[in-house]
This record gives structure tokens, sequence and C-alpha cells, in this order.
């Protein structure tokens, strides 16, 4: 029975998709090591429904979400296989940089609870419908989200200084450091040239006299 | 003696209330193998609910992938999962080579299969000591870890190091070969290794305290494990054959005759506790196995480094890879604009997936049959909080 599954590739998946959302496909990209289709950001609950419960398909499973910051936008990237047909696609949507939101697949894949709660967390995007949308990793009160390219650590937190200005050392400047090196050098070669300080004459303490 | 007269006051002839209370388990337990912690709502000792909290060793490794440069990330790959540094390198390295398309020569292949098998052994056996300390037995412990003991010396001769390795590089191994003598001391630890299987199925496999505390314990349907994203061990204890090394095989995997250890039920329920201990077990078997094999075909002289630029810099591309670690799918998702450093990288870390499955499966069971769950979850928080 095993044998005569039919594994199915990223271009024939990609095909199966164009059938059934005539417009949702916007680009493949086979050409990558990961071969991916980017698709339309609100079909991506509908798509992935179809790539679960379709009988050539059946992507039970989500390997990997990925959140990724292209500075212009940001992608989500899932990456699906299929423990029956052994079988493994990979799909993209993107979000825009300015309140991102994207479907949550919650409610196909478990799996896809914590990641998306890692993306929100670490890039920042909003999973609509998911059912605890709260930070994972990051503490509750922390701000900013690290993964973007544009973040900024911050100098604080709870009061604690990271990397503050009473925290910095502050480099030298270069002359300075020239004087210290120079003035050191100077030292030693002067102290090369001295003949070398007569050794200390020891006067050992007298035995105590016995009684 | 004065006879002690009751009142009617005295007797309290109300309704008895009980109510449910949190508790919190963890962040610092023994049994929870890191910190973990887990926020229990208990109804007397049956659990209602089990909510983990994650997050305490969290450092951001993918922000630190992304200003270190390609060749800078790999030792803290092995900070992740600290267990089984060896196999997280494994993972990362062969990534970023399918991205620059360089081959690595035959030996160094085996040699770096022969070094992730053996870090198999070694966590599978941290896995099964402090899982037997889980449940009340505490003398596998140290045999367990008398062995490791043994697998880090063979690592300290080959790298220096005893926990964090570091010792796959892009393109290679550490150094240029093996240490003088080096195999031989392998081959005379598997044949001292393999004797000593009969003790650890003497003190657990088959001891009857072990076996009742474990057995129809934390069960984890097939179904649920899918869903959840469980794998490796624990994946393959809830009764499906797959593994990454056999199905989609990486390095030279395809060329080694193993098999693949499939949970069944013997004493008790299709995946639970004891299933899992057992994969274990006898996956270090396989792992001997393959060690053999790997130091029968591989060839005795020639380079174990391939040529890699000076300078790292794959060309634009992204790449999913996932190798199968002690935990399950370790899979790196990496991107590259091109530049001496990473674009991306995304960690899927085997344990982070494989805890989340105790929100479904601690519910109504006993507290102590939480520690026993979580025990043979076998989880490293390092690779879990990243």
């Amino acid at each position: 029975m095993q044998e005569e599954k039919i594994k199915m590739t990223v271009q024939e998946i990609t095909q199966k998709i164009k059938e059934k959302f005539p417009e949702s496909v916007l680009e493949e990209k086979y050409e990558m090591l990961e071969p991916h289709v980017v698709v339309k950001t609100e079909d991506i609950l509908s798509i992935c429904t179809f790539l679960r419960e379709d009988a050539a398909l059946q992507f039970d499973s989500l390997m990997c979400l990925s959140s990724i910051d292209t500075k212009t936008d940001f992608e989500v990237a899932y990456s699906l296989f299929s423990y029956t047909l052994r079988h493994r696609f990979g799909l993209k949507v993107k979000a825009p940089r300015e309140n991102p939101v994207v479907p949550s697949v919650e409610s196909l894949w478990k799996t896809a609870n914590w990641h998306e709660r890692e993306a929100f967390d670490l890039m920042g995007i909003t999973f609509s419908g998911h059912p605890n949308l709260t930070r994972i990793l990051c503490p509750e009160d922390w701000v900013g989200h690290p993964l973007r390219k544009d973040y900024k650590f911050p100098e604080s937190y709870h009061d604690i200084p990271w990397g503050g200005k009473e925290w910095q050392v502050k480099p030298t400047s270069l002359t300075k450091q020239d004087e210290e090196v120079k003035k050191a050098q100077a030292a030693t070669a002067a102290a090369q040239a001295a003949p070398p300080p007569a050794p200390p004459t020891q006067t050992l303490p007298s035995a105590p006299e016995s009684k | 003696m004065p006879v002690l007269e009751l009142d009617s006051t005295d007797i309290y002839t109300g309704e008895v209330k009980s109510e449910e209370i949190l508790l919190n388990m963890g962040p610092q337990h023994p049994s929870t193998h890191g910190v973990l912690r887990l926020i229990l709502r208990l109804d007397g000792e049956i659990i209602k609910e089990v909510i983990p909290v994650i997050g305490y060793l969290h450092r951001c490794a993918e922000k630190i992938a992304e200003n270190v440069g390609w060749h800078g990330f790999v030792p803290y790959t092995d900070r992740m999962d600290y267990i089984a540094g060896m196999n997280a390198n494994f993972g990362f390295v062969q990534a970023v080579e399918k991205m620059l398309k360089i081959e690595i020569p035959e030996r160094g292949h085996y040699v770096r299969i022969i070094m992730a098998e053996l870090n198999r052994i070694a966590s599978h056996l941290v896995a099964i000591g402090t899982f037997g300390l889980d449940t009340g037995s505490v003398t596998p412990f140290f045999y367990c870890f008398r062995e490791r003991e043994k697998i880090l010396d063979l690592f300290e001769r080959v790298c220096g190091q005893r926990l964090t390795y570091s010792y796959y590089k892009i393109g290679g191994v550490m150094g240029d070969d093996l240490p003088h003598g080096w195999m031989e001391l392998c081959k005379s630890f598997l044949d001292y290794f393999e004797g000593k299987f009969k003790e650890y199925h003497d003190l657990l496999t088959h001891n009857q305290i072990f076996i009742q505390r474990t057995a129809n314990v934390g069960v984890i349907p097939l179904e649920t494990a899918i869903q959840y994203g469980v794998t490796g061990p624990c994946l393959r204890a809830s009764g499906i054959n797959w593994d990454i090394r056999r199905g989609e095989p990486y390095s030279l995997y395809d060329r080694l005759d193993f098999e693949v250890i499939v949970g069944c039920g013997e004493k008790g329920t299709v995946g639970d506790a004891w299933d899992r201990y057992h994969v274990r077990m006898l996956e270090m078997r396989e792992s001997c196995k393959i060690i053999r094999q790997c130091m029968k075909q591989m060839p005795s002289d020639g380079p174990i480094n391939g040529k890699i630029p000076k300078l790292v810099k794959p060309p634009k591309n992204e790449i999913y890879f996932r190798t199968e670690s002690p935990r399950g799918e370790l899979g790196y998702y990496v991107i590259s604009d091109g530049s001496a450093k990473a674009y991306r990288v995304k960690v899927r870390a085997p344990s982070f997936s494989n805890i989340h499955v105790i929100e479904n499966i601690g519910p109504n069971n006993f507290i102590a049959d939480a520690v026993v769950t979580v025990g043979s979850l076998d989880i490293v928080l390092g690779e879990i909080d990243r």
C-alpha cells in the first residue's frame, strides 16, 4: 500500500492549487532550494484547508512556520509535510509593514499555535483568529519585536540599564593612545639603556641569642 | 476518666466544599529538566489544565545569527541543544553547504556521522538516566553517566570539548584528521557499551516497578502527535515508521543499514511513556550498528575537509533543511542575501513542539504522572527558548 501512494512534486501541487483557486497564486519560486509559491494573504486559510483535506495532497503536518522581515514588508513561510504521502510543499504570504495581519492556521495544525505566537513575539505579525496570541519567549512587558530589521535594543529593562551611558566604556582617542604608547616605549628604552641597578645588599637577620 | 462529650455544635453538618487550585511546577524544579514552568490547575490530585510557560533561557539566537556571520553561528547552535551539540551543528553546517553548493569528501561525511551517532547515544543515555530518576530509580542514572563519560572522553580527544563541541564547521570538521588511534578507542567503546545493554534492560525495561510507573502514562495518540508536530523518538513511539535519516536521507545515511524503531505498546498502550523510553533504548543499539558500518565503509586515508572559499558568501537563496536530532526534527530555515552574514535563520527546534503537546496529554491525569510525562518527552530548554 505504501508504494502505491503517489508523491507529488511542488509543480504538480501548485497546479492543483491553481485549479481550485485560480487567482490566488502570485509568484512561483521553484529555483530556490526550498521551492515555494507566494499566495494571497487572505486566501491562506482556505488554501491550507484544501491542502490538508484533499485526498491527493493530505498535508497533515506543519513542519515549520517562519517569519521574515524583507525590509519592505513581512513574510510568513509555511513548510508543509505529509506523513501519509511523504511529500512536502512550501507556501509563503506577504503582509504589509504597517499593521501586518495574517489569518491564523492554528485550527488546522496545532503546531502553528506556538509558532505563530513566536512570530508575533519576535516579528510583530498579528495572526487573526489565534486563540491566545501573547508573547511566548520574551517577557510579557517587553517593548518591540527583536527580529525586525529596524529593531533598537532598549537601553534599560525595569530600570536595569543595559549598554546605557553609565555602562559604556569610553574609548580613548587614538592620539591619546598613541601618546601613551610612545611614553611607555620611551620608558622601556630608557630602562634598557641605563645600567642594571646594583643588587640590593642583603643583611641576614642575626640569629637570636640562645639563652 | 472523664468522658469526652461532644456538643452538637462541634460537628460540622454543612456541605463540604472543594475548589480547584493553581500550582506552579518550576521554573526551578528538578523534574522539569531545566527552567520550564508548568502552571497546573488541580482538582485534588487530578490535573485539569496544564499551561507551559517558556522563555526563561531566551537569548534570541536567531537575531545573533544575523549579526555574527556564517562561521560564527556554528558555536551558537550547540548552545541551543547542549545535550546533543554535534547533531545541532550537523544541521546548520549542512544547510549552509547546500547553499554554497560544496561537497565534502566521503571520509568527512563518515566522520560526521560517527560523531552524530555517538552524540545520539550520549543524549539518549541522559534521557534514560534522568527518566529513571524521575520515576524513582536512582541507579540507572549513575550507570548511564558512566557510559556517557566514555563518549565525552572520545569527543574530548577529537575536539577538546566535552559539552559544546562546535566540532563541525562549514566544509568539514575541525582539525585535519582524527587523532592517531581514535578509531580503535571508539571500537573498544562500542564493544564495551554493547555488553552493557543487559544491565539497563534488567534495571529498567523489565523492572516491574518501572513498568507500572510508565506504562499507559502520558499516552500520545498518533493523530495528536502529528497535529502538535511531535517528532523524533516521541513520534515513533506513537507508532509511525518515520525517521528523517531514512525518509529524507542527508549526508551518507542512504548507504547505511539500520532499523527504524517504532513503538508497539508492548507493556501498555502505543505511545505511552514506556514506549518512548524503549524506542530510545533500542535506538542506541541501532546507532552502534551505524557507527560500526561507518568504520567499515570509511576510506582509511584521504582528506576529511572540503575546499571552501575563504569568505563564505552563499548566493541569494532560501532553504529549509531538517535533520534527525536525538530529540526529533531539527530544521533550519536559512535565508541568504549574498552577504557574509545570514539574512534570517529560523530554528525549528524539536523540543519546542514536543513540549507543546503536554497541553493536550497532561489534563485528567495525576500530578505525579505529569513528572513522568515531561521526563519521557526528553526536552532541552536551551533549544526551546533559543
